[in-house]
């Protein structure tokens, strides 16, 4: 700074002229705090860890907290087991069109029969390969009235599966078939045979090969501990169906 | 070049130089913490809506119920998506106020701080500085209004501070002492630059 080539050249017309190397450093410099933040952005989102809940780029509102990783159940406690998805296959088993007559996809109808008794059967679902059900139902002409006085009893509205005590040796059976308008009687799909001790809490889902007595392709169970709160039991009954 | 041969320096000088150490150091240090500030962990929403309704909220849109986690970026981000009218105009607002600006007013500082350091006549940069800090608090108001904003919420919806709130304040206090500080600087300079 103190060179005789640092001095400002001066001019005859005006104030001195500072060098054109120097301004070109000023405003070198003047760029390193905004590389500083993009290189700070850049290597946070290269290395940080990564934080579930956090929203990024593209997906307003965040991503959600990653669900547990799934338990079996205890042996001689109580559980819902509820079937969310059933999925089958295009034909039926012995590749036979499931509906004769007008050659619609089937109506879906499934029981859960555990320790040698149908304890629940389903509703139908129409006209459809993949049937879905909700393990909470709510009849909002009953509920309204009663949630006036403050005592809706949220366990009777699960009503759509069965409930099991866990055991070693024990089974679930879940048989599927396609209901045939009246009279007419149902086409077997397929029946599947679980050991109950191999159930998972939470969803499940389980796929199968089709086969000339087997035309169900995937099911989704979801189970959950009857003892638990019921603030987490409506959170577990609550999750979407898996896809 | 023996200590003798050195022509003693200025005091008023010697005090620039080191005062201009001193703010170029406070820019780089109000940088880094404006990157950190901007992607880091702002905010963390726990929404709720009331223990009474958390049941049924629970029951039929489960999903509004989890708590999320912003950036300031990433909450700009979102807003940029959100389907919702103006939405995007309080983006750009916000990307303006709290991403370019504080990044430009560093950027000019710190030109500022480097002609006046090789003897560059700062005019532009000096004048540039002095018009930004009119603005210097808008950036800190747009934090302020996000938080009350989020805070007025019905029901016993949580906001929670995380740390990248605090990278952006201290960011910004910095950046505050270091205007200070270069505008302390510019009359000794001047002074520097007329005995030249």
């Amino acid at each position: 700074m103190n060179d005789r080539t640092d001095i400002p050249e001066t001019t005859a017309t005006g104030p001195p002229k500072p060098p054109k190397g120097k301004r070109a450093w000023a405003w070198l410099f003047g760029l390193l705090p905004v590389a500083l933040v993009v290189g700070v952005i850049a290597g946070y989102l290269a290395w940080a860890p990564d934080d579930p809940t956090e929203s990024t780029p593209g997906t307003p509102g965040g991503e959600t907290i990653a669900n547990p990783a799934p338990m079996t159940v205890q042996l001689g406690r109580d559980y819902y087991v509820f079937i969310k998805t059933i999925e089958l296959y295009p034909r039926q088993p012995g590749d036979k069109t499931w509906d004769k007559l007008d050659g619609s996809a089937p109506d879906i109808r499934y029981s859960l029969t555990w320790n040698g008794h149908t304890g629940y059967t389903s509703d139908t679902r129409t006209d459809t390969l993949i049937g879905l059900w909700d393990p909470i139902t709510l009849d909002v002409a009953d509920a309204l009235p009663m949630l006036g006085e403050g005592k809706l009893e949220l366990r009777s509205t699960l009503n759509q599966g069965a409930i099991i005590n866990a055991t070693d040796d024990q089974t679930l059976t879940i048989d599927v078939w396609d209901e045939d308008p009246a009279g007419l009687g149902k086409d077997e799909a397929g029946q599947v045979v679980i050991n109950v001790a191999d159930l998972l809490q939470g969803d499940q889902t389980l796929t199968f090969e089709e086969t000339d007595t087997n035309a169900i392709k995937r099911i989704v169970i979801g189970t959950t501990d009857t003892a638990q709160p019921l603030q987490s039991l409506i959170e577990a009954l609550s999750s979407p169906n898996s896809p | 070049m023996s200590t003798a041969d050195t022509p003693a320096k200025p005091k008023g000088k010697r005090m620039t130089a080191t005062r201009l150490a001193i703010v170029a150091n406070l820019l780089m240090l109000s940088a880094i913490g404006l990157g950190l500030g901007l992607i880091g962990p702002c905010m963390t929403i726990i929404p709720s809506a009331g223990e009474d309704l958390d049941v049924w909220v629970r029951l039929f849109e489960p999903d509004d119920l989890e708590p999320r986690t912003y950036s300031i970026l990433g909450g700009i981000d979102t807003m940029r998506h959100s389907t919702e009218r103006g939405s995007t105009l309080v983006a750009a607002l916000l990307f303006g106020f709290s991403v370019i600006f504080p990044a430009l007013k560093l950027g000019v500082m710190a030109w500022g701080t480097a002609a006046l350091r090789l003897g560059v006549r700062p005019h532009a940069a000096v004048k540039l500085t002095s018009h930004l800090g009119k603005f210097s608090m808008l950036d800190v108001m747009v934090l302020g209004l996000l938080v009350l904003a989020i805070k007025g919420l019905p029901g016993d919806t949580e906001l929670h501070l995380r740390w990248a709130i605090w990278a952006f304040a201290i960011s910004i206090l910095l950046s505050m002492a270091a205007s200070i500080a270069l505008h302390k600087v510019r009359p000794y300079r001047a002074e520097v630059m007329s005995d030249q």
